[in-house]
């Protein structure tokens, strides 16, 4: 007995991505919704279901629902701009499938876009320095100086370190994994080598996190293009077919001994996705994992099943997720290095090593890609498993 | 029922939730830290509650803390995001010995004295920031 696809990724596009100005956040949405049609071979008038996501830094008039009328798109039939921060790139898939899959819309654009870097904010600091909640007063870590993403997820790596006495070079190690892919990428941001040596002597932005943990902004839009699996063979380009879906979101009871930066909702995410795709950890043959900071990529190893707990940094030194190694992860050079833009950086590149199209840094085995996405501080997560067969045996 | 607090001005900003981190602030205001717990059981509840998920409805209480908490992760910040905060400082997660998690900072004068699960004690600095203190 074989399982068939939920739904499937026909067209993959984007609009400039740059460090500089590209325009507004809703034009670069249009281009990357244009390109993704070209690349699949249809028009607007094709489209009857339409999702976006934006940045949680950003208000929702940055990408309006008036993004339809700015492409000219009519009678849509499924439309809905999804908030779940940084989990919004995955579940936009989710709800894609689940509409094609019950004959709600019949071919569904989903596009991300962001442009945090502006003239005034044109560093990732200034970009990214909004105060993220974690006590559950409003407005309480302003006192402390908590501003930005990078000290809360660096409680948590802090916490992780402590608890498996684990060094924090293991940071390091999975940004230079990340790097490694990215000098493989013509169209990763930084490609220059890394050593363990320049990450040690990299500054800190909050310790233990130094800059080469934290993503790299761009300015940006990704969209795809999906349909329900029985159409795919009608495009041009190979699909990428979903076949599990799950979430997890496990709430802050706030309390101590709940250990929610140890053990996330990707755990819950993961198990659904598995189990709805009939496989386990054990036959993910590739991970592109969301990277806000290098520390998910060793909790998102743990959570998903893939190693044991306080397992993913010797997992990473050992060379198992660069080129080359068992299970390659994050294979375009991830948020770290190769562009951030808030979980539509991993679907791109599975679609890339889906297609076979990923040229140097094409993996030996695509055949089941884990795809995540985490939202919040830890909190909001989400998966998708993608395969280039229609039917999992 | 509780009486709210009168209008008042916080160090930072203004607060906009529910009533019940009014009563938070309401003890604040007259330097006593509190945390919410069940209003039937008194069992402690994070900060993050408004509610206990097994008597919903009704309003939390809000017991008194020891004060004793002990240090669950800490931070250095090393970029500056703001000039009312001068790097390199701290930024701490701890846990009161009744169990709530609330983010704060350590008095330390000398940051490598900060170790994970160090036993630590609250404080209320003269314009009435929370802060935690080593034993
Ligand atoms: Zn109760």
């Amino acid at each position: 007995m074989s399982k068939q696809a939920i739904g499937s990724v026909v067209g993959l596009g984007f609009s400039e991505i740059s460090r500089g100005p590209i325009g507004s956040t809703r034009d670069a949405a249009s281009a990357a919704v244009n390109a993704a049609l070209a690349d699949a071979g249809r028009s607007l008038s094709d489209v009857d279901g339409l999702l976006l996501a934006r940045s949680p830094a950003k208000p929702s008039a940055e990408l309006p629902l008036k993004l339809q009328n700015d492409l000219g798109l009519h009678n849509l039939r499924l439309y809905a701009s999804v908030e779940a921060e940084g989990a919004s790139a995955i579940q936009m898939i989710q709800q894609a499938a689940m509409a094609l899959h019950h004959g709600m819309a019949e071919m569904v654009v989903c596009v991300f876009a962001d442009t945090p870097l502006q003239p005034a904010t044109a560093t990732g600091a200034a970009a990214y320095n909004r105060v993220m909640p974690l006590t559950g007063i409003p407005q309480w870590e302003v006192q402390y100086g908590m501003f930005g993403a990078a000290g809360p997820y660096a409680l948590a790596a802090q916490r992780y370190l402590s608890t498996y006495n684990a060094k924090p070079e293991y940071f390091g190690e999975f940004a230079i994994s990340n790097r490694t892919w990215a000098g493989l990428n013509p169209d990763a941001f930084l490609r220059k080598p890394l050593t363990i040596e320049e990450y040690t002597a990299s500054r800190f932005v909050v310790e233990p996190f130094h800059v080469l943990d934290c993503a790299y902004p761009v300015n940006g839009a990704v969209a795809i293009v999906m349909v329900a699996p029985d159409r795919a063979p009608d495009f041009a380009q190979p699909a990428a077919f979903v076949h599990g879906m799950g979430q997890g979101h496990l709430g802050q009871p706030g309390l101590r001994g709940a250990d929610r930066e140890l053990r996330t909702g990707g755990q819950l995410a993961g198990e659904g996705a598995y189990k709805m795709a009939g496989i386990t950890a054990q036959d993910v043959t590739m991970c592109q994992f969301y990277d806000a900071f290098s520390y998910l990529g060793l909790v998102s190893l743990e959570d998903y099943g893939l190693v044991g707990r306080g397992e993913a940094g010797p997992y990473i030194a050992d060379g198992n997720t660069r080129p080359g190694g068992a299970l390659p992860v994050n294979t375009g050079g991830g948020h770290l290095s190769g562009y951030y833009l808030q979980g539509v950086t991993p679907i791109a590149e599975a679609i890339i090593q889906l297609r076979g199209q990923a040229d140097a840094r094409q993996v030996p085995n695509n055949d089941i890609a884990l795809v995540t996405g985490s939202g919040g501080r830890l909190d909001y997560h989400a998966a998708v498993i993608l395969s280039p067969m229609g039917a999992l045996s | 029922m509780t009486e709210k607090s009168p209008d008042k001005t916080h160090p930072v900003g203004t607060w906009i939730d529910t009533d019940t981190v009014e009563k938070f602030h309401y003890y604040m205001d007259r330097g006593e830290l509190r945390y919410p717990c069940c209003p039937q059981t008194g069992t402690a509840l994070g900060y993050t509650a408004r509610q206990c998920p097994k008597h919903p409805g009704e309003d939390l209480d809000w017991a008194p803390a020891s004060g004793g908490a002990t240090l669950e992760s800490f931070v250095i910040y090393h970029q500056r995001y703001s000039p009312d905060f001068e790097p390199p400082y701290n930024v701490a997660m701890v846990a009161l010995d009744e169990g709530p998690l609330m983010v704060a900072t350590v008095l330390v004068d000398d940051l490598a004295k900060l170790v994970i699960g160090m036993k630590l004690i609250s404080h209320f600095e003269p314009a009435g920031r929370l802060v935690f203190v080593p034993t």
